[in-house]
């Protein structure tokens, strides 16, 4: 059952529609990244769940209750900003301590929740230290550990992790997943960030925020493994799946999905399937490899205009017949060539309906991979 | 054509600690590199050194032999791209004619060139906008062009992307990798982020704490960490360090141990106790037992996106842990695994001191 749910929520600022048409349900105990670029609207929406700012439209449901119009300290959300603000005079006992302070909890109780809290975070022994002897990576602790002593239906997190150093975000995503997913400590958690990386690392749902509207919403991993329309193949990953425009042409009895001389896909048996104009032919730039592996591998010729290596691999950007195309390599590599080769097994294919961006199939070879 | 040499260099803001310590280092004229480290490890210092915006005292800086300790900023051969890029309050086409104001060049030659440079970075159409009203991205395209018309032989480039909107700064990579091709001059990239570093330099220098902890080129630098730091920084996650000891004629880490690689027995000899380096994409991973392989349980999988998963594995008694990165997709946590590592991509290091010995 759905824990919250938000129906029609739109936000005008001025006369600048900040969000618009926003109806999501989240389920009890699930993770669900909000997945969006800078500007999409992630921490306005968080905010109107939180009750710190007033949607234009739409209603906010939480255990079926309509708490459109409660404010923030009567409603039973919890909250981490981007931009973590300690109280600088206090300590980080006292930080922690404060919802509870605020809420009129008894002093045993708030003894016994921050230390429990702060043990799990690992942070114990800093509880008589300051804000401004800690590192960024204990003061992002301690805001997470002011917002998880509160008893919560639901908790929001506000990118918590994009002012951090790189590394820092490495060892904290695992954890902080492990942190709030903990057995026992069960929650309801919604968690915004322009990373799809985090997204995919912690979260089992995902609702796709752009500009302002939602794009998509779905399970996380299994829609990473099969994208399940173009919506979500074009903005979830980062480079996005490479797709291509694509006819269906019929060659001496043959059928064939075919985008460019070198895209071109043998159709003939699954043939039922195929009886629109127009496909959409799609495959991961990480399903480039700059080997032929298999001789059932497609060899497709690239212009390369820029190499981009990352902490994790290469990110190849690439030109097909005057498209755009990215691809991955797992591993850094610099190439000095201009024109490349790389090859791409049949499988790796995805073909999506052009008319309504839904998934069709994955491609499956016929003719023992023969085209 | 410039050649820098810095020798001995060391500069403290307060007397009391080092911001760069002892820096050693040559960068050849048309070379590429880059100064990386985290917040706080002397690298804009060392890049404000040799811009001449400080000056230490008891080091050398040599400018093609020279040494140029005592010449002003402004006539060194350098320019220089800043972190938060200032604008003067005029057209872009105004800010890109500024340094050539003294030049004595005709106007229309002038003209010529700030064209010239407006096309290789791509602002023709935003030449009438007024400069200090552009967004970041655009407002240091505009500073790399002034840094550019300058023709110095030397630029300096000093975290140039890092105030930028994250979707617009593989267009301004792009844009300053195309002119590090077309313009031959030596580059200096100074860079916390590893990625600009391995992108947009050849050689790198990874600096920790005011030193220099190694000075290689790009490639080198991520096969062959000159030591535990480097290893662990460059690379996401970055390399797996294990603890060991060689007796008995194998590599012993508590509760698993491994089968000597012939190479490594000479230097093993003679570092008995030791650390073992590997990076997460070289550990061979298997569903089946393999001999000589080693029992591991896959205790955690974390997505890394682009095909890419991170396996968490733990060793039999638990005590060890090792990540191993590529698309193992067909692994699940709880699941038995055995595993390998490639002799030819073990690196040995020094216990103690944490350097590279093989």
């Amino acid at each position: 059952m759905a824990i919250l749910k938000l129906e029609g929520i739109e936000k005008k600022v001025l006369r600048k529609r900040i969000l618009q048409d926003i109806s999501i349900e989240v389920k009890e105990q699930s993770f669900t990244a909000i997945l969006g670029p800078v500007g999409a609207g992630k921490t306005t929406l968080l905010k109107i769940i939180a009750g710190t700012t007033k949607s234009s439209k739409g209603r906010v449901f939480l255990r079926g209750k309509d708490i459109t119009n409660l404010p923030p300290q009567k409603r039973k959300v919890a909250m981490v900003f981007q931009a973590f603000s300690l109280y600088p005079n206090l300590t980080v006992y006292e930080n922690m301590a404060s919802p509870l302070r605020a809420a009129r909890k008894p002093e045993r109780e708030i003894r016994e929740k921050v230390k429990k809290q702060a043990e799990i975070l690992g942070i114990g022994s800093l509880l008589n230290k300051h804000p401004y002897e800690l590192s960024g990576g204990e003061s992002q602790r301690v805001a997470i550990g002011r917002a998880l002593v509160r008893e919560a239906s639901v908790y929001l997190f506000d990118e918590p992790l994009t002012n951090l150093d790189y590394k820092l975000r490495e060892s904290m995503s695992r954890e902080l997943k492990d942190i709030l997913t903990a057995k026992g400590f069960e929650r309801t958690i919604l968690y915004a960030t322009p990373n799809y990386e985090e997204a995919l690392s912690m979260s089992n749902e995902t609702v796709l925020l752009q500009n302002g509207r939602v794009i998509w919403s779905g399970p996380t991993l299994e829609s990473y493994l099969t994208p399940p329309c173009i919506a979500f193949a074009k903005n979830f990953p980062s480079p996005p799946m490479n797709l291509f425009e694509c006819r269906l042409v019929e060659e001496a009895d043959k059928l064939y999905l075919c985008a460019s001389e070198e895209i071109k896909l043998n159709v003939t048996h699954p043939k039922d399937l195929f009886h629109e104009n127009g496909y959409i032919l799609g495959f991961q730039p990480h399903a480039l490899h700059i080997e032929k592996k298999d001789k059932e591998m497609i060899p497709v010729t690239f212009h390369l205009t820029f190499v981009d290596i990352t902490p994790s691999g290469t990110v190849l950007h690439l030109e097909h017949e005057g498209k755009e195309v990215s691809g991955f390599l797992p591993h850094p590599q610099d190439f000095k060539e201009k024109i490349i080769r790389l090859f791409v097994y049949p499988h790796d294919f995805f073909i999506f309906s052009k008319q309504n961006g839904e998934l069709i199939t994955r491609y499956r070879s016929t003719n023992n991979g023969k085209n | 054509m410039a050649k820098i040499e810095l020798k001995n260099v060391t500069y403290s803001y307060n007397g009391e600690t080092n911001a760069v310590e002892d820096v050693n280092l040559i960068f050849s004229s048309e070379g590429r590199y880059s100064l990386l480290g985290p917040s706080g490890c002397g690298k804009t210092t060392l890049l404000k050194i040799i811009a001449g915006l400080l000056s230490p005292d008891e080091s050398e800086i040599l400018f093609d032999g020279q040494d140029i300790k005592d010449v002003p900023v402004e006539e060194r051969d350098i320019a220089m791209v800043f972190q938060f890029p200032v604008v003067y309050p005029m057209s872009v086409f105004e800010n890109l004619m500024f340094p050539l104001r003294r030049k004595k060049m005709s106007k229309r030659e002038k003209e010529k060139k700030a064209l010239q440079i407006a096309d290789l970075l791509e602002i023709k159409p935003i030449l009438n906008e007024q400069a200090n009203k552009l967004g970041p991205a655009d407002t240091q395209t505009v500073a790399l062009g002034r840094a550019l018309i300058k023709e110095a032989a030397v630029i300096l480039l000093d975290e140039p992307l890092s105030s930028i909107e994250p979707e617009r700064r593989t267009a301004l990579k792009t844009k300053i990798k195309r002119i590090q091709e077309e313009e031959k001059k030596l580059f200096i990239y100074v860079t916390h982020d590893q990625s600009e570093a391995l992108t947009l330099s050849d050689i790198v220098a990874v600096m920790k704490d005011g030193k220099i902890l190694q000075f290689d080129p790009k490639e080198k630098i991520y096969d062959e960490p000159a030591n535990l730091f480097v290893g662990y920084f460059i690379g996401s996650p970055g390399m797996n360090i294990l603890e060991g000891e060689f007796k008995e004629g194998k590599l012993n880490f508590g509760d698993f141990a491994l089968p000597l690689v012939p190479h490594l027995k000479d230097h093993l000899e003679k570092h008995k106790k030791f650390k073992l380096g590997i990076r997460p994409e070289y550990v061979l991973v298997s569903k089946e037992e393999r001999s000589e392989w080693i029992l591991f349980t896959c205790d955690e999988i974390e997505e890394k996106g682009r095909g890419v998963r991170v396996l968490c594995l733990k060793s039999e008694k638990g005590q060890s842990e090792i990540k191993a990165s590529g698309s193992y997709f067909d692994i699940g946590e709880g699941d038995k695994v055995w595993i390998q590592f490639p002799g030819d991509k073990i690196r040995i290091y020094d216990r103690e001191s944490e350097q590279i010995i093989a």
